[in-house]
């Protein structure tokens, strides 16, 4: 196993034990940081590794909150299930906006849009659709005393953290498993020049499809544990613009296009988010959360340009070297400090990605992305 | 011999503007052919038809007999056409190897294989030292050593190379036209635009020259060096230059 292999481990493990010490406080602060995780790392996937911008996953998110909230209270159907549905749903959706979209050849910026716009719509429907509830929201009941947790899935603060850290363990590893295979590869081809990767026989149409479905699946999966924890449901809240912000900045921070970025991302965003609030309240500023937040996206940007995981790992030295073959480091490292000061850029596609890294990081980079 | 590319008055327009004009020719199995002609004769827009990237205005472009104007890249990909782009699109994100593998990636899904396969193509065209540095970090001469063995990595039957030359020292270019000869020896097609004479002398058996998006002439290199109209493309008439 390889080093990155055991911190993770090393990781799970820790978070598994932390409740034998832990305020229920705690454990549900984390719980939220799990489902900022587990969103993170079903948007990175599209954004990150696809290429494919999105600014409207709250709509997967709302629609699995409702699918497993509205199955269980109305028709009995145990979560177990609804998850599952759920996931179809978020997927389904997905699907018929990337075919849109693909099919129609919108790209970039304008692919960001049409999500919005779907979002939107998205949100406008629940709220008047008196089936969900409307504009009033849509409750679920509170706990019975017979209610067993691991069948409603419902329970307390220390249930709801298992429950979110055995999901977010899975996702992440489906993550790794996917990115790190062929997929994975020409999906990175896609997000780096679509037309040169299917040039190469990269059929970009479907793999783009594959990961708008995971994207839309996974976050259904999040939302529909979100609604489950909270109990009650609003158009506004599970399916608004301001979520669909809120669920990118993690995977920003903590690094677009790495494996663990989205986790740390939002270990760093959302106990910030809480905190700023709650001194935002105490202090009795309006908006100083915000500007926190404002501050704190700055300073990733000028500290850690590719965001916190990259600028970690490295000093963690958990970052992949690719073995060269006997006798090439050296070259190598000349050979790129010299060729970094002559290439400049032949057609003005400068991609921010690879823009100031230095040679010596460069070097051990081969395959950096897809195995943090 | 029979003819892998069929082209029949292939016409393509911009509006109004016409790019290609009824160009109709065929390539041989097993042949080097290269296209020339001066700077926006059409070359690269007749490239970009056969390769899917472009469909025809008008006629049609046959493959192995089979139909394949306006089929998707991808598919042609797969079919066996395999093209590298004039102004070089190296997948900056990533590796020179992995950029490979994605060609490679083609043929098999065990990413093992591809990457070996990478590994022995970046050595034949010369660019096994940098197998690991990143694709933006590549030179311009690099990156069309890179454009060559991404379109060989994805096993083409048909290879077309859009000025791949261009740009390389002499040492470099040998080193290709080395790789092309026993690519062609393996039995590929292959299919070049190419400003560098001395390359289009020294390994086309035959040469199809545009000129403002019609074809002008085609025969051997020898014939062609010394077509009045090719000449005359390339250098003005008397009547201008008396």
């Amino acid at each position: 196993m390889s080093r990155q292999w055991w911190a993770a481990l090393v990781f799970v493990a820790a978070l598994a034990l932390l409740p034998l010490g832990a305020s229920d406080y705690l454990l549900s602060a984390l719980t939220l940081v799990f489902i900022a995780a587990l969103v993170g790392i079903a948007w990175n996937l599209m954004m990150g590794f696809a290429g494919q911008l999105s600014l409207g996953h709250a709509l997967y998110f709302g629609v699995g909150a409702y699918t497993v909230a509205i199955l269980a209270e109305r028709y009995g159907v145990t979560p177990w299930i609804g998850m599952g549905i759920a996931f179809a749903a978020g997927a389904a959706i997905a699907l018929l906006i990337g075919a849109l979209g693909f099919r129609f050849a919108v790209r970039g910026v304008y692919f960001a849009l049409l999500t919005i716009a779907f979002a939107e719509f998205g949100r406008i429907v629940f709220e008047h659709w008196s089936f969900v509830g409307g504009t009033g929201g849509f409750y679920l009941k509170a706990l019975s005393a017979t209610n067993v947790p691991l069948i409603s899935l419902r329970g307390g603060a220390r249930f709801n953290y298992y429950a979110l850290l055995v999901t977010l363990t899975f996702a992440w590893w489906l993550s790794v498993a996917v990115v790190r295979s062929a997929i994975g590869y020409r999906w990175r081809a896609i997000r780096d020049d679509e037309d040169a990767a299917r040039a190469l026989g990269v059929p970009a149409f479907r793999l783009k499809l594959l990961a708008v479905a995971l994207s839309g699946g996974l976050t259904a999966i999040a939302g529909g544990w979100s609604g489950l924890i909270g109990g009650s449901l609003f158009p506004d809240s599970v399916l608004g613009m301001r979520l669909s912000i809120d669920f990118i900045v993690a995977p920003i921070v903590g690094g677009i296009g790495t494996l663990f970025g989205p986790i740390l991302g939002a270990f760093i965003v959302v106990p910030l988010n809480e905190w700023s609030r709650e001194l935002a309240q105490a202090a009795g500023i309006n908006g100083l959360n915000l500007l926190i937040y404002g501050v704190l996206l700055m300073a990733v940007i000028i500290v850690a340009p590719q965001g916190g995981w990259p600028w970690i790992a490295r000093r963690l030295g958990l970052v992949e070297r690719v073995p060269c073959r006997p006798g090439e480091q050296a070259r190598n490292g000349v050979a790129i400090a010299a060729s970094d000061s002559t290439t400049g850029d032949t057609h003005g596609q400068t991609s921010g990605r690879t823009q100031g890294q230095t040679p010596s990081r460069a070097q051990g980079q081969t395959s950096d992305r897809a195995t943090q | 011999m029979s003819a892998i590319l069929q082209l029949k008055g292939v016409t393509r327009r911009y509006s109004g503007l016409v790019a290609v004009s009824d160009v109709s020719f065929d390539i041989e199995q097993g042949s080097i052919t290269a296209l020339i002609g001066p700077n926006g004769a059409g070359k690269t827009t007749t490239f970009g038809m056969i390769a899917g990237a472009i469909s025809p205005s008008a006629g049609s472009i046959h493959y192995e007999g089979v139909r394949i104007d306006g089929v998707a890249p991808e598919r042609l990909c797969a079919m066996g056409i395999a093209r590298t782009f004039q102004i070089v699109r190296p997948l900056q994100g990533m590796s020179v190897i992995d950029n490979v593998m994605i060609g490679a990636l083609n043929r098999t899904s065990n990413l093992k294989i591809a990457r070996s396969n990478a590994l022995d193509l970046l050595d034949r065209v010369g660019l096994g030292t940098k197998a690991f540095e990143m694709a933006s970090n590549l030179t311009l001469p690099d990156r069309k050593l890179l454009e060559t063995a991404k379109a060989l990595a994805t096993g083409p039957k048909l290879l077309m190379l859009d000025e791949v030359m261009a740009g390389l020292r002499p040492a470099e270019a040998d080193r290709v036209m080395d790789v092309l000869s026993a690519v062609r020896a393996e039995g590929v097609t292959i299919l070049l635009i190419e400003h560098v004479m001395r390359v289009v002398m020294a390994i086309a058996q035959h040469v199809i020259v545009l000129n403002h998006g019609e074809l002008i002439a085609r025969g051997t290199p020898s014939a062609i060096v010394t077509h009045p109209r090719v000449i005359e493309s390339y250098l003005g008439t008397k009547a201008i230059h008396p």
